[in-house]
């Protein structure tokens, strides 16, 4: 059995006396697509954040290959719900700009690495455009673009369709799921279920910062539900339902 | 007629000074108003103290130390460039409040971004944090220069040859003070509205 390319121990975050997580235990193998799911104000953006070093924790370690990671060392990518492309630069110059600027890439073969992982999320015809006239579905695969093209070992996704209309979410979408099918390990927060249900080989539900339950989708979107996931996604259903009928 | 043949020469000279003098003002007060901002929002209490002492002191007095206090504690600079130098630092201090508001209006998700990707401080400061703001600077910084400009007129109490201590030479000398001074008024004038053209020039509502 293979090593876990990340590991989370006893994952704690405290923000003066709120309990944000509490002490949270995860290994993901190489090639896993770990599904987040909870309710509102769970923790699901805090587990993200603290994996990716963007918020500091109160105790215990995230490892990836065994090393603490600190942000900015490459180990962990992160894909945002509002996309945070910079304004000012192309598409291209957006992707580019950490190969010239971390990875000590000439511009030209920059550019051209760039054009690539614009390829790769159906964006090559797009390289030239800056943000604001792109969609927001185009903005969000510029952004994964972004976050690909440094190779991270770990890739996290906070709700990366949440900000985009219905019609655009299918589009970002797809880009994860060929991502997951090529091995890439990943973390996909999202209240996409039925993705989320397709996509993982492992859903860990999240409750006031607790780990109530992580099991393969089949089981943990079938019988073998805790009552509180059954409740969780109960309500979820309902909302669909009753969105259907209107 | 004789007067603009007399005044011409010492008054071109004059202006000349008058721009470099703020030109050179206006780089060091933003060459250090950026990184003096960073430090304002770091909350560096030696900034904000020096952001306060500028801010709060009229600069004739700043000018007026720099030129009997620096040699009084045994730093002998030319009065040229203590006088820039005092100009400049006093421009830093509301340069780095400019600076900030601009700051403020970046997104903290880019730099985010920025920082997971590896991008150090000092270059998500030049490559991300400033270009995003300059647009929205823009306007505020160009008044500040025209601030400069006009305040470079104090530097004359230290008996540097800018454009108002030309003008004062010329009105004693001619005995015309009043079309010496005009001069001088319309020198300033026309060298601030080219400022306020370029202020206009690019206003990001009416780019292509
Ligand atoms: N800096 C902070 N200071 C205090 N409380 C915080 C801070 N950041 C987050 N929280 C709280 O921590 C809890 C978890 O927040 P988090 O954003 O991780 O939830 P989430 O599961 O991502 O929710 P959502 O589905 O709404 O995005 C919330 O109750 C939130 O109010
Ligand atoms: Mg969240």
């Amino acid at each position: 059995m293979s090593a876990p390319i990340l590991s989370v121990r006893a994952l704690e975050r405290r923000v003066g006396d709120v309990e944000i997580l509490r002490r949270i235990d995860l290994d993901v193998m190489p090639g896993e697509a770990i599904g987040v799911i909870g309710p509102s104000g769970s923790g699901k953006s805090s587990l993200l954040r603290c994996i990716a070093g963007l918020d500091e924790v109160s105790g215990g370690a995230v490892m990836v290959e065994g090393r603490q990671t600190r942000p900015g060392d490459g180990a962990v990518g992160m894909v945002f719900q509002q996309f945070n492309l910079w304004p000012h630069l192309t598409a291209r110059e957006n992707v580019a700009l950490a190969l010239k600027l971390v990875r000590r890439m000439p511009a030209a073969d920059a550019a051209a690495k760039a054009d690539a992982a614009l390829a790769r999320v159906g964006l090559g015809a797009l390289g030239g455009r800056k943000p604001a006239a792109l969609s927001g579905g185009q903005q969000q695969r510029v952004a994964i673009a972004r976050t690909l093209a440094m190779e991270p070992r770990v890739l996290l996704f906070d709700e990366p369709t949440a900000a985009l209309d219905p019609e655009l979410t299918t589009e970002v979408l797809d880009v994860i799921r060929d991502l997951a099918a090529a091995g890439t390990t990943m973390l996909v927060v999202s209240h996409e279920m039925g993705f989320i249900a397709r996509l993982s080989t492992r859903v860990v539900f999240l409750d006031h910062g607790v780990v109530v339950q992580a099991a393969p989708p089949a089981a943990l979107f079938g019988a073998q539900a805790e009552p509180r996931v059954r409740s969780f996604l109960q309500t979820y259903l309902d909302r669909v339902a009753w969105a259907r009928d209107a | 007629m004789d007067f603009i043949i007399e005044a011409l020469p010492s008054m071109l000279w004059a202006t000349v000074a008058t721009i470099w003098i703020s030109a050179a003002a206006v780089l060091i007060g933003f060459v250090i108003g950026v990184p003096l901002a960073v430090a304002c929002d770091g909350g560096r209490g030696w900034a904000l103290v020096y952001v306060s002492f500028f801010r709060g002191v009229p600069l004739l007095i700043q000018l007026l130390l720099a030129y009997y206090a620096l040699p009084f504690i045994g730093i002998d600079l030319p009065p040229l460039v203590a006088a820039i130098g005092t100009l400049g630092l006093c421009c830093a201090a509301y340069m780095a409040e400019i600076i900030r508001g601009g700051f403020a209006l970046v997104p903290k998700g880019g730099l985010e971004a920025a920082r997971l990707l590896g991008l150090t401080p000092l270059q998500t400061l030049l490559r991300i944090r400033l270009p995003i703001s300059a647009q929205a600077m823009r306007p505020a910084l160009i008044s500040e220069a025209i601030l400069i400009v006009k305040a470079s007129s104090l530097i004359s109490v230290v008996g540097i040859l800018e454009l108002t201590r030309s003008a004062q030479a010329l009105a004693s000398s001619t005995f015309e003070p009043l079309p010496a001074y005009a001069l001088c008024g319309a020198i300033y004038l026309l060298i601030n509205l080219a400022l306020m053209l370029v202020a206009r020039g690019r206003d990001p509502g009416r780019a292509a």
